[in-house]
């Protein structure tokens, strides 16, 4: 139905353009303007007529709450998402990719913003805060396994294993490629444009491009990620995206194991995660140990340990990132620069 | 009349006072990227830890009895900006100062005050949890509700107390901020480093009693700009962080290192926002008797539904950096 309201959409636009072109069969002047008006105005009929059954079609949920999806299996959907993450990347990089580094970086945060929000209230196309799930696993579902005869537990290991094996086969694949690229002539010339981009403009490389090149290169992955991120929760909310969880965490990642190397980057990635999932069970064993400790001196104990506990995760992780940028600006596994 | 007296508490008064907020948080923001050239993210927790030493210290007013015949809030927030700007240095000196040293770029800088946010976040979060507190709890939010029947309006004007106190305290700073910068010896220096640092440290200026300086203003601002929305709306963690990015878009606006900029760009994004989110049909209803019936206005005519408020003030942050980076007051940019 969606695919509908862009067909009609293509045709609105086909015919506001083929009436703004009406001069070279004749119509000139007056009567030119009032043909390119009608023209909007059809298109605009022939796109709500289609857009408003498949909105409502989308934010009511009939058919099990479950709308579109083409049938095809989630790996497909997951390129897909990597795909859909490049266009976007190529308007905002289109956007902002001029600007110099702290307005780059605030610029972009306020253009996820907006997209944020849109996202957010844009019922007709993601359904909003409504929510979509269950969005199909690429590996067979612990349900699948119970119907087998496992236990629960067992088929809930069976599945997340054969998840994270597929996820595994996925960051393999473009660490290898990526460590291809960076060593080939393709990483050397990105290098150099970081390193001197006027020394490289003056060698012929067009550095504006490659900046957008990899910037949407960047996103293609990052968009993956989100793909995945999203079939393994099984469920897409919008609200529950903050830039505190994800941006920063992923900033963070990348400084700690040290930019510009890729081993570093994952090796980032999988110690900042520890340090995330572990900071709430350490604080919550800390907050009970002073708690007794102060319940015995007779100040009372403190409350609420478990929310407060969940409330130092986002601390640890600030401090983190400003013990990193002191103490080891290049990150623990540094780049290698090779000389000679 | 009713109309205009409709308009005017819609539009004027809400975003007047949105308005002096955004002011008094870029301000800050503006002087530290004049003075020590980065974008200080934390400037939010900035603002809503001053709104909780606020809080804490109204209510141990409270609990000693002291009341006031203003609102409490206003009696302690002076005390509330000295502890900040305190604060505010103490950060400085523990986070930003060592990589200063180092020589760190701008962009690192950005990140250590996103690090920074995130733990005072944290911290916020830790004492006094992730819920809601109100500054009135104890006390009466009086509401004025200037009767103008007089002039054929059959609804009054309506403002709270602290929206006065509000817009009065922001001028008042203004203005000594503006004496400051343009009398004082060391506003002088201020403006001097925020013009060429090493030319205003080579004739003499000391450099590192500005930064000082620097960091006690923007502290003292940030706290009275979060205090201040805290006494309006409600006081929560998430207070200020939210409007962080509505706050860098005014001073971009307004030209970073421009101090009066940052006060316009504030006003222009707060009007901006109640005015892409005011609801034109109430002002036009009147038309409605010539109008023909097919023409007849919709219940709602805002120029952008409600839930893309926070919006509009990105999307003019976009527009001007696309179209004018260096902002209206022509800012720094190298």
């Amino acid at each position: 139905m969606l695919g509908r309201a862009l067909l009609a959409f293509a045709a609105g636009a086909a015919i506001v353009y083929g009436a703004r072109k009406a001069d070279r069969i004749g119509i000139t002047g007056r009567w030119k303007t009032v043909l390119t008006v009608f023209a909007w105005f059809v298109a605009y009929v022939l796109y709500r007529s289609q857009l408003d059954p498949a909105a409502a079609y989308i934010e009511s949920a009939v058919g099990g709450g479950w709308v579109g999806g083409l049938g095809g299996h989630p790996v497909l959907g997951w390129l897909f998402g990597g795909l859909l993450a490049a266009g976007i990347a190529y308007i905002v990089g289109k956007i902002s990719l001029g600007l110099r580094t702290d307005y780059l970086a605030i610029a972009t945060i306020g253009i996820s913003e907006i997209i944020r929000a849109l996202i957010k209230n844009m019922d007709w196309l993601t359904r909003g805060t409504l929510t979509v799930s269950p969005i199909p696993w690429p590996t067979p579902l612990p349900q699948s396994f119970q119907a087998g005869g496992m236990d629960n537990l067992s088929a809930l290991v069976a599945a997340r294993g054969g998840f994270l094996v597929l996820a595994l086969v996925v960051l393999g694949i473009v660490l290898w490629l990526i460590s291809r690229a960076y060593a080939g002539p393709w990483g050397r010339m990105m290098r150099s444009i970081r390193d001197n981009h006027i020394a490289s403009s003056s060698m012929g490389k067009n550095v504006k491009a490659r900046q957008l090149e990899i910037f949407i290169f960047g996103s293609v992955l990052m968009g993956i990620g989100g793909a995945m991120l999203v079939s393994f929760v099984q469920i897409f909310d919008p609200s529950s995206y903050q830039p505190i969880n994800h941006t920063f965490l992923i900033w963070v990642m990348v400084i700690v194991g040290g930019a510009g190397n890729n081993w570093g980057a994952l090796f980032g990635a999988v110690l900042i995660w520890l340090i995330w999932v572990i900071s709430e069970p350490l604080s919550k064993a800390v907050f009970e140990f002073v708690s007794m400790w102060s319940s015995n001196v007779g100040w009372g104990a403190i409350p609420e340990i478990e929310a407060r506990s969940a409330q130092m995760r986002v601390f640890v992780l600030g401090l983190v990132i400003t013990i990193a940028l002191r103490f080891a600006p290049k990150g623990l596994i540094p780049e290698v620069v090779k000389r000679g | 009349m009713t109309e205009l007296v409709f308009f005017t508490n819609q539009v004027i008064i809400s975003g007047l006072v949105l308005g002096c907020i955004y002011a008094l948080g870029a301000v800050g923001i503006t002087l530290i990227f004049g003075i020590l050239r980065f974008a200080h993210f934390a400037h939010s927790e900035l603002m809503t830890g001053g709104a909780f030493i606020a809080f804490l210290l109204a209510s141990a007013f409270a609990a000693w009895g002291i009341t006031t015949p203003i609102p409490t809030g206003f009696v302690v927030l002076p005390i509330a900006m000295v502890i900040t700007a305190i604060l505010s240095l103490g950060i400085d000196k523990g986070f930003y100062a060592p990589l200063r040293k180092r020589g760190a770029k701008p962009v690192t800088l950005l990140i250590a005050s996103i690090g920074v946010t995130l733990m005072v976040q944290g911290l916020i979060r830790l004492f006094f949890g992730a819920g809601s507190y109100s500054f009135f709890e104890t006390e009466t939010k009086d509401v004025f509700r200037i009767d103008l029947s007089a002039l054929g309006s059959t609804r009054p004007l309506v403002i709270t107390e602290p929206q006065v106190f509000m817009i009065v305290v922001t001028f008042v700073s203004v203005l000594a901020l503006h004496f400051f910068l343009t009398r004082s010896r060391l506003g002088k220096a201020m403006r001097a480093m925020a013009d060429n640092a090493d030319l205003a440290q080579v004739s003499g200026i000391n450099t590192a009693l500005v930064v000082r300086v620097t960091w006690i203003v923007a502290g003292a601002l940030a706290c009275m700009a979060g205090t201040m929305l805290a006494l309006d709306v409600t006081l929560k963690p998430d207070l200020a962080f939210n409007i962080i990015i509505p706050i860098f878009a005014a001073a971009i606006v307004g030209g970073l290192g421009q101090a009066y900029g940052a006060i316009a760009g504030g006003l222009l994004i707060g009007f901006a926002e109640s005015l892409a989110v005011f609801n034109w049909t109430m002002v036009l209803r009147p038309l409605n008797g010539v109008l023909p019936d097919w023409l007849q206005l919709p219940a709602t005519l805002a120029l952008v539904p409600t839930e893309y408020k926070l919006t509009v003030a990105f999307v003019i942050l976009v527009v001007v950096l696309l179209v004018r980076p260096t902002g209206i007051f022509k800012g720094a940019s190298s």
